[in-house]
């Protein structure tokens, strides 16, 4: 059945947090969404019968998926938070200044990061930050739905006054050697829509929760890809 | 680096009666710590400021013409780079009966 979904984002455009509305209605009929409060911005989108979305963050969050990260950061960092994933438009990556050309500047990725801590001896303040990996996902010439790691960034607070050195060293080494990893997991979930193809794919925010009725979410620490055959 | 600074500080930092020295080396620092009695010392040594941030693309990825679709965005062409609010709509067809 077709849903319409009306999104309010409180603070802006696909970011931060949000409710969202959803009404499915039959096919070839009408729905209609009332609202009386205020938002930074809002978006309505029609959603098909036949839609399959996939929230990126439940995916990610899995046993498996956390060994594979706290196996990479090794014994000097751990891992402070689940796995979050943020739609994030090319201009705001933080590599987009090496090379503005290598994407649309509408394009959006998926940013895969979570929170970390690093103890330090008793000379520094310990550090605290995120690792991120940017995703972009595509259907390929055939319909295929595939991904790839596009490149990755961490920042950091603490550290001072002398251990910053031996912090980036760590995940200058950790961070950009587990995007192998990061691949191998991407290819493996996008492997269960292996034997379907879709013509198109767009990206919701939050879980891409199509429930009737209201919905509180974050669009800062889930995003959702759907796709439509 | 020179290791040699290193070394020479540890010897000396052993001779004056320090002890629980620690080196902690990175790739462009060494930051050094003992303790003496009720004392405690702290010695780096850096030949490179070192920002808590950092970010690349990775070399490795498809070339671009394999991408036959991307994902869409709701509500672009809002502005995403200055966040300008703007107004937009779309339609079309899911699947032909």
């Amino acid at each position: 059945m077709p849903v319409l979904s009306q999104y309010w984002f409180h603070n802006g455009f696909f970011s931060g947090p949000f409710d969202v509305f959803n009404e499915p209605y039959p096919d070839g009929g009408w729905a209609w969404i009332s609202n009386g409060s205020s938002s930074a911005a809002t978006l309505a989108w029609n959603r098909p019968d036949g839609e399959h979305a996939v929230d990126l963050a439940a995916q990610l969050n899995t046993g498996d998926v956390l060994a594979i990260v706290d196996g990479a950061l090794g014994s000097q960092a751990s891992r402070t938070s689940g796995i979050m994933v943020q739609g994030v438009f090319w201009p705001s990556v933080p590599y987009y200044g090496s090379d503005p050309g290598r994407h649309p500047s509408s394009m959006m990725l998926a940013r895969v990061y979570f929170d970390f801590h690093v103890p330090t001896p008793w000379y520094c303040s310990d550090a605290n930050g995120n690792v991120a990996y940017y995703l972009v996902l595509y259907l390929d010439a055939s319909g295929h739905a595939k991904g790839y790691v596009d490149g990755w960034s961490y920042d950091y607070s603490g550290g001072g006054p002398f251990c910053t050195g031996a912090i980036n060293d760590m995940l200058n080494k950790a961070v950009p050697g587990a995007i192998g990893q990061v691949q191998k997991v991407l290819d493996d979930k996008l492997a269960a829509l292996a034997s379907f193809t879709f013509s198109t794919m767009y990206y919701l925010p939050g879980s891409g929760t199509s429930s009737q009725g209201d919905h509180a979410e974050n669009a800062d620490t889930d995003l959702a890809v759907a796709v439509l055959s | 680096m020179k290791n040699d600074v290193i070394d020479r500080l540890e010897s000396l930092l052993r001779d004056e009666g320090f002890t629980n020295l620690t080196t902690l080396r990175a790739s462009h620092d060494v930051t050094i710590s003992a303790a003496k009695g009720d004392t405690r010392l702290v010695t780096h040594v850096s030949d490179r400021v070192s920002v808590p941030s950092h970010a690349q693309p990775h070399d490795e990825v498809p070339d671009p013409s394999v991408i036959a679709v991307r994902p869409q965005v709701p509500g672009i062409p809002a502005d995403p780079i200055t966040g300008i609010p703007g107004r937009a709509g779309g339609s079309g067809l899911g699947k032909r009966r």
